[in-house]
């Protein structure tokens, strides 16, 4: 019984396919901008379709909810159904069209109506007596390029909001960094318990101008009825304010001609591994610049003396979010080799950078650094990169004092090249083209030997007849007849069938020709002749005239019968 | 007849052809050298210079290039020269350790450009896979003039040892010619992308003195310039050495 009704319902399922419609609806068609709206798009007389495709204009952002099919059989009329349930937000205020939906079934696309929806903008309610409400603003109204600005978003909500998604706008013209993750309070507002929700960027503009950043929104779902069953919810939309920034180029006046473009309240501090030390040996200065911004991109300090040799290392920096600012500290390295004995001066070293707080370029400075360099022990003048220690009977570790590039190559022989240039490319191509062709050439040389060993065959087996008929017009009058019909007739077969035609006999007949290759009629007819010419040759038999006319005919019928038959 | 034949073909191809060195080249390259040596750096590049022109196919010519370059402080131009030179002696150590060295010492941090022969640790440059793959091919018509003449189990395995040889060195050089990328080194010591050549260019990034990017385009005084992963702007070509 229920395989006839599932029969029952994939026929009546497929002759519905045959009447599909699809209609759109929503919730209202009237909605203000920060409310959500149900759409549902309802496909009938079909089943499990793909997610419809509601053409917005860009004037909505929908999002897909689910979908269900149904099967409705009434009097015995079936109809089937399928239902996608969207949520709508509006962007702009305005009247706009929506739709229509189209869905495509089995290759063919159908539509549906259209919706014309009313935007208005967000009722302007007090914010304390609302339920809930967003605000984003920045802790400043103006900023200098690449000064720190911080954007925060604020949820209050007096009332439990659910499945809240939040979309921060995209900060252009500004390099974000996240200050964490939402941090809620509650406070206590006039006797009513608010719950607060907190989220920090920071913002680095990259270019000057006013620039307005697009509203944030969140996306949430509010209980509106809670029972035994569940809840009841109904989705919301709550849309902050877009906000306005002037950011100003740094000040023209003043700027000094050292300012590498740090932008911030940084410190200078060096240190030296060692004072003393002896010439050839080397000490490390660190020089490190650290303070609220950021100083990736700030460049190595450059030291001018000719006391002593500079060999940069790779200078470090770190990056760190505290209290709501960029805080950066890079590191520069540098060994550092007397090229004199005696006290030498490592000179002070400075930065400059513009303070936004302050509104001007400042700098900070380094002590001037003193080292007492000795002479070395062994009084070598030679300026060494490395020292290694002397091999002794107690075998130490070998100590690297310093790194260096690896030396040039000096042998002129390099500007030869190695293997590879010497052999000239062209003369490779050539070989190469020579071996095809030789090969080409051998391989047709062998196919054509071939070919010509059966072709000697074949024109050896079409060219018997005419032979035959050709030779043998000249032996009919001659007096040894009987010898050289028997010769004519015996190369003849030869050459019909590639053997040495003159060592065929009356016996090698029955083998040459099985029953499948002449009628019996010939092949009998082929023996008698060969005995016949064999008794006229060998036996003593003279032949008449009468005889010999009678054999020339029956030779020639004999012939051509082969000449058919073969 | 044959054997007189077959011994000149072989005396043909492996008669190399020995490039003549001049005289004067290497008196310029032991000068060079010398200069090197005493620490004068300009001149000897000049002079390095002079001869990469004259060849262009030596390795040991760009790594003694950019030695140089490093010991004059251009970091940028140096770590260009030793990627030429790897490129051309994919095997020694030395060009290995100094381009390594090189890049230890640039202060943006980002994956080196790796091309196919480095990506697989292939220890041949472009010149001696086109070689292989000539020296294969010639290695596959000989053994089919053979095959012609005598079939037996060794001239058979010998054919498909070299049709698999041909293949393998023919798809790499293949692969390699067409993934080949123009790789650009920045050797200003800071040098900003922007996002267009036009008026309403923005700095996107800063690069500084010995980034390696891949060269896409250029224009008039610009190069656009990628670090992959939508990394991609303009960027002076006074500042950058392709």
């Amino acid at each position: 019984m229920k395989f006839y009704f599932l029969i029952y319902l994939l026929i009546f399922s497929n002759l519905c396919y045959a009447q599909i419609q699809v209609h759109l609806e929503v919730d209202s068609d009237t909605m203000s901008l920060n409310e959500v709206i149900g759409v549902n798009v309802k496909i009938v007389g079909a089943r499990n379709t793909s997610t419809p495709i509601i053409n917005t204009n860009g004037n909505f952002n929908i999002q897909h909810e689910g979908s269900s099919s149904q099967i409705n059989i009434i009097n015995g009329d079936t109809t089937i159904s399928t239902s996608h349930q969207f949520q709508l937000s509006p962007i702009k205020p305005g009247v706009f069209t929506l739709g229509p939906a189209s869905v495509d079934i089995d290759g063919k696309e159908y539509t549906s109506n259209t919706i014309s929806i009313t935007i208005s903008n967000a009722a302007n309610l007090p914010n304390k007596e609302r339920n809930y409400y967003v605000e984003a603003f920045l802790d400043k109204k103006e900023a200098y390029l690449g000064e720190q600005v911080i954007y925060t978003f604020k949820l209050f909500n007096k009332v439990q909001l659910y499945n809240s998604t939040l979309e921060i706008p995209k900060f252009d013209s500004f390099i974000s960094e996240s200050l964490g993750s939402e941090k809620s309070v509650i406070k206590i507002i006039n006797g009513v318990r608010w719950k607060e929700t907190e989220i920090k960027t920071l913002l680095i503009p990259t270019r000057t101008g006013v620039f307005e950043i697009p509203p944030a929104s969140i996306n949430a779902k509010l209980i509106i009825n809670q029972s035994f069953f569940g809840a009841e919810t109904k989705p919301v939309r709550l849309i902050s304010e877009s906000i306005k920034i002037r950011i100003k180029e740094l000040p023209s006046a003043n700027k000094p001609s050292n300012f590498s473009g740090l932008i911030g309240e940084f410190t200078i501090s060096a240190s030296i591994e060692k004072n003393n030390i002896k010439r050839g040996e080397s000490t490390t200065l660190t020089l490190e610049i650290a303070g609220i911004g950021d100083s990736q991109d700030f460049p190595e300090p450059v030291i001018k003396t000719n006391d002593f040799k500079i060999y940069n290392d790779k200078p470090t920096f770190n990056k760190a979010v505290q209290g709501n600012q960029i805080k950066s500290v890079k590191v520069f390295k540098k060994a550092i080799v007397p090229q004199k004995v005696g006290n030498i001066t490592i000179p002070s070293i400075e930065i400059t950078f513009f303070n936004p707080a302050s509104g001007k370029y400042e700098s900070k400075s380094t002590q001037a650094i003193s080292i007492n360099v000795l002479p070395s022990e062994n009084g070598e003048e030679e300026f060494k990169l490395a020292n290694f220690n002397n091999v002794t009977s107690e075998k130490k570790n070998i100590n690297l004092l310093a790194t260096d590039l690896m030396p040039i190559f000096y042998h002129p022989g390099v500007l030869e090249g190695n293997f590879t240039k010497k052999i000239k490319m062209s003369q490779l191509y050539v070989f190469n083209i020579l071996t095809f062709i030789l090969y080409l050439f051998l391989y047709y040389q062998k196919h054509i030997k071939n070919k010509l060993k059966i072709d000697i065959k074949k024109l050896r087996k079409n060219k018997a007849f005419g032979v035959f008929n050709r030779q043998f017009k000249n032996i009919k009058n001659q007096a040894n007849f009987c010898s050289q019909a028997s010769t004519l007739l015996r190369e003849y077969l030869g050459d019909k069938l590639q053997l040495d035609g003159k060592s065929i006999t009356t016996i090698d007949l029955d083998k040459i020709f099985s029953p499948s290759k002449i009628s019996k009629q010939t092949h009998l007819e082929l023996k008698n002749i060969f005995i016949k010419l064999d008794n006229f040759q060998f036996g003593g038999v003279t032949i008449s005239d009468q005889e010999k006319d009678d054999l020339i005919v029956t030779l020639l019928k004999i012939v051509k019968k082969l000449e058919r038959e073969l | 007849m044959m054997i007189k034949i077959l011994s000149l073909y072989f005396l043909l191809l492996f008669s190399f052809n020995v490039l003549g060195m001049n005289e004067i080249d290497t008196k310029i390259f032991i000068d060079s050298n010398t200069l090197y040596d005493q620490g004068d750096y300009k001149s000897a590049l000049s002079k390095y210079h002079e001869l990469i022109d004259r060849y262009p196919k030596s390795g040991e010519l760009y790594y003694n290039l950019a030695n140089a370059y490093y010991k004059n402080g251009e970091l940028g131009k140096s770590i260009f020269f030793y990627i030429k030179a790897r490129k051309i002696l994919p095997r020694h150590g030395d060009v290995k350790y100094n381009l390594e060295y090189a890049r230890n010492q640039k202060i943006d941090k980002q994956e080196n450009n790796k091309d196919l022969l480095d990506l697989f640790n292939i220890p041949f440059n472009e010149d001696e896979l086109l070689i292989l793959v000539t020296v294969f091919a010639l290695f596959f018509w000989s053994i089919m003039i053979i095959s012609l003449y005598r079939k037996n189990f060794i001239i058979i395995s010998t054919r498909y040892i070299a049709i698999i040889l041909l293949f393998l060195t023919g798809t790499l050089l293949t692969i390699h010619t067409f993934s080949k990328k123009e790789i650009g080194v920045i050797t200003s010591p800071e040098a900003s992308v922007f996002s267009t050549i036009g008026v309403d260019s923005i700095k996107l990034f800063t690069l500084h003195e010995g980034s390696e990017v891949v060269v896409v385009d250029k224009k008039d005084n610009w190069i656009l310039v990628t670090l992959g992963e939508n990394r991609k702007g303009w960027i002076p070509s006074d500042k950058i050495i392709n």
